[in-house]
């Protein structure tokens, strides 16, 4: 058996697997071939919903210099919301982080949780507006009632909610970050993938509820 | 009834509010918008997957700069893979398209499609190793003949498959993109681009399916 001729010049597939060439150059090929692969994992069978998110906070934490990262979970079976990843608290507060769990009320209602919006599927909920209940769920509560000394500056107490959204705009998950490295508030760009991440996230959260349903069927 | 006074500051709010303005600033930030809106039609169980893979194409006609952008799918009753729209073809080249099936060892064989890998997901079917029964699929087939001038130049037959993968590394669906405006080789960052796109459309159509499995849970889709 002889081996068919490659019609293609060699020459021309040396610069096109150049031109092309799979390392990722500058920030922007990085962020993006981060993302290809988290995608791709996310519809891997063999990966739990839960080590596909544990993936996407570990993701974060790389590209986008945030140090608390939690996401959270609607239960499928009844209206309530949990953390299911909890990234980057002490051991005391993760604990703490863990008991949290939400209603319909604590979710959609500006009230419970005031915030700015500061994208299509993100918010900032300032210190200012944080619920007594909820002042030890952090890792300086310390500094919590410190005053702000910039507006540009973030927190202890700041934190940006982004939204995962499944049928109905209902609420399905959502990934919560706080603590920049620089003490500032985000970068808009980052901002922005972060929530491309969210979104980019909802079929994979649908897929694997749903692959769980089936299972469940007698 | 009394109004809750809003507790966050009001420079505050306005700085955060000017800092995060919801309208796009650069192209960067309209790629992401465009791509976040095709998640929430995703999620949205009233669009129709051909729906969702149309605007998918729109986009990246749109904002990469492909004159002819084909999107292509699994049918899960015979495993063939057919185009299931397409967009900047002449009438009577989008009816080749239409009329056109592939099976698995079309989709996969270097021999049947000799190729370049560009990426994870994507690869380049150039001219010189077009097969002979596919060359009424160009819009421009005079064009065919004539040499390479550059290879930097994208020539008339030349295409780009970027693959929608199953967990299994099964092709699922694929984008088809040729003619770029400016007639050369596109940048990089714009296939990686079109590559997260690729696999977001992925995630959405197996979500589609695993749906349609739930509601029909005999039905057996062909692997």
């Amino acid at each position: 058996m002889c081996a068919v001729a490659d019609p293609i010049p060699r020459d021309f597939r040396i610069y096109i697997e150049n031109l092309y060439s799979q390392i990722p150059k500058g920030d922007l090929e990085h962020v993006l071939d981060n993302l290809i692969f988290l995608l791709e994992l996310g519809k891997d069978r063999r990966q739990s919903l839960r080590s596909f998110l544990d993936q996407v906070a570990r993701m974060i934490f790389k590209l986008f210099d945030v140090e608390e990262i939690s996401i959270g979970l609607k239960d499928r079976k009844e209206d309530r919301w949990r953390y299911e990843i909890v990234f980057g608290y002490t051991r005391a507060v993760e604990a703490k982080v863990r008991k949290l769990e939400y209603n319909r009320a604590d979710m959609y209602e500006f009230d419970t949780y005031p915030n700015v919006k500061i994208g299509r599927l993100s918010e900032l909920n300032p210190v200012e507006g944080m619920p007594e209940l909820e002042a030890d769920a952090y890792n300086r509560p310390y500094r919590v009632g410190e005053k702000r000394q910039s507006v540009d500056d973030f927190h202890e107490g700041d934190f940006v909610d982004f939204w995962i959204y499944g049928p109905g705009k209902e609420i399905i998950a959502w990934i919560e970050l706080s603590r920049p490295k620089n003490g500032k508030m985000l970068p808009r760009a980052n901002v922005r993938w972060i929530e491309l991440i969210a979104g980019a996230c909802s079929p994979i959260i649908l897929q694997k509820w749903k692959a769980e349903s089936k299972k469940e069927v007698p | 009834m009394t109004a809750i006074t809003d507790p966050i500051p009001k420079d505050l709010r306005s700085h955060l509010e000017t800092t995060y303005s919801l309208t796009p600033r650069d192209e960067l930030e309209r790629i992401i918008d465009d791509f976040i809106s095709v998640t929430e039609r995703g999620s949205d169980g009233r669009t129709t997957l051909h729906q969702i893979l149309e605007m998918s194409a729109r986009i990246i006609f749109r904002r990469f700069g492909f004159g002819e952008v084909s999107v292509g799918l699994k049918s899960r009753k015979d495993g063939l893979y057919r185009y299931e729209f397409t967009l900047g073809l002449r009438k009577d080249v989008e009816l080749s398209f239409k009329q056109a099936t592939y099976d698995k060892d079309d989709m996969v064989s270097h021999d049947r499609f000799p190729f370049i890998r560009t990426g994870r997901l994507s690869e380049l079917d150039p001219i010189e190793g077009l097969p002979e029964k596919e060359r009424q699929m160009f819009n421009r087939p005079f064009s065919l003949e004539s040499p390479r001038k550059s290879r930097d130049d994208f020539h008339e037959g030349d295409y780009f498959d970027v693959w929608m993968m199953d967990g299994n590394k099964g092709i699922i669906g694929w984008f088809e993109l040729s003619s770029p405006k400016d007639g050369k080789m596109p940048p990089r960052v714009s296939i990686r681009w079109i590559e997260v796109l690729a696999s977001i459309c992925a995630s959405i159509i197996l979500e589609r399916w695993s749906e349609e499995d739930l509601a029909q849970p005999n039905a057996q889709a062909k692997r």
